[in-house]
């Protein structure tokens, strides 16, 4: 078996018990004011997510390519923001990936 | 409030809500454009690190998390060691233990088999579909859960299969995970519906990029911590 395999198994381990831990285990010795701040995990994950993604994409880039990955995020936002639609937002987002990969690099 | 107006709320009020297997091919109709992308860079990213055909299938299926899987397959490619590598996968992954938290409400009353099979879905697009929707319970959620779920799996190890055998004959695209991204752009655009949503979006954005900076590996799990420390703080000194 490669290494490769094992710590793809063992991983997978890990990552079940952190998943079982976090439902069965962690909610009963949480304070409640850590429980009442769980509601405000859904848009601090997401913006935590957004910010890790765009400065991946950006790093190590040049100024026009950094630039053009923050302008697509933006635009991202808007169009999200105005059209209520993930559909739409989504194609934004594609349509700057493509600018950047096939017509830009 | 105008007759028509009353008449399609009244409407609304009593249109049924979808059955559970509905309401999550819903949800994965609409994370998949986010999802697949991601997918087949993570494909084409792990072979490209040397990792071999089946070992990047197996960890789609049994680590599903794509970011916790490259993280591991990467780390193992630099030289380090297989529990180097390992520990470096789950560090990135600790965030489902907050979600599994936050779950906790739907799975409390659950059967044993499913609380200790079902978590295996938790990941970030799964955790924000169900919170995005009102609370169901019982069976209703085991169905919802269930499909939504497993279904995505099934569509996230196919795109990574694509990926592990499409990736030589593809253009080099290396921004294709920004798809991904913006699935979370568009999500977090519809969730800032108050001050406190949008301090924690703020501070958690801020803490994950110095974070990242720092230690890349706790970028997420830092700035969401952050993010609602922050909001709570903010919270308690308006009340004042």
């Amino acid at each position: 078996m490669s290494h490769a395999l094992v710590v793809m198994v063992a991983l997978g381990a890990g990552c079940w018990l952190l998943r079982v831990l976090g439902v069965v285990v962690l909610p009963a010795r949480l304070p409640d004011r850590v429980r009442e701040g769980l509601d405000l995990l859904g848009p601090a994950v997401l913006a935590a997510l957004v910010a890790v993604g765009t400065g991946s994409a950006a790093s190590g880039a040049d100024a026009l390519t950094a630039g053009l990955v923050l302008a697509t995020v933006l635009a991202t936002g808007l169009v999200a923001r105005l059209t209520r639609s993930l559909g739409w937002a989504i194609g934004t987002a594609l349509v700057g990936t493509l600018l950047i990969d096939l017509a830009v690099l | 409030m105008t007759a028509g107006t009353q008449e399609t709320q009244e409407t609304q009020e009593t249109r049924p809500q979808p059955q559970p297997r509905q309401a999550a091919l819903r949800d994965l109709a609409t994370m998949a454009p986010g999802v697949v992308p991601f997918g087949i860079t993570l494909g084409v990213a792990a072979v490209s690190a040397g990792a071999g055909p089946l070992a990047v299938l197996l960890g789609a299926v049994v680590v599903y998390g794509g970011s916790a899987q490259l993280v591991a397959l990467s780390s193992l490619h630099a030289g380090a060691g297989m529990l180097a590598a390992t520990v470096a996968g789950v560090v990135v992954l600790a965030r489902v233990m907050l979600y599994g938290a936050a779950l906790e409400g739907a799975f409390r009353d659950q059967p044993r088999w499913f609380r200790l099979l079902a978590p295996h879905f938790i990941i970030d697009q799964t955790y924000l579909a169900v919170t995005a929707r009102d609370p169901l319970a019982g069976r209703d959620f085991r169905r919802y859960w269930g499909w939504l779920g497993g279904s995505l799996l099934v569509m996230w190890t196919s795109a990574v299969a694509f990926g592990v055998l499409a990736g030589p004959w593809l253009p080099p695209l290396p921004h294709l995970a920004l798809v991904g991204t913006g699935l979370f752009v568009g999500m977090l655009a519809m969730r800032l519906r108050d001050p406190r949503s949008v301090v924690a979006a703020v501070g958690a954005a801020g803490c994950a990029l110095v974070a990242h900076h720092v230690v890349p590996q706790l970028g997420i799990l830092v700035g969401a911590v952050g993010g609602v420390v922050l909001a709570m703080t903010w919270e308690r000194r308006s009340r004042r």
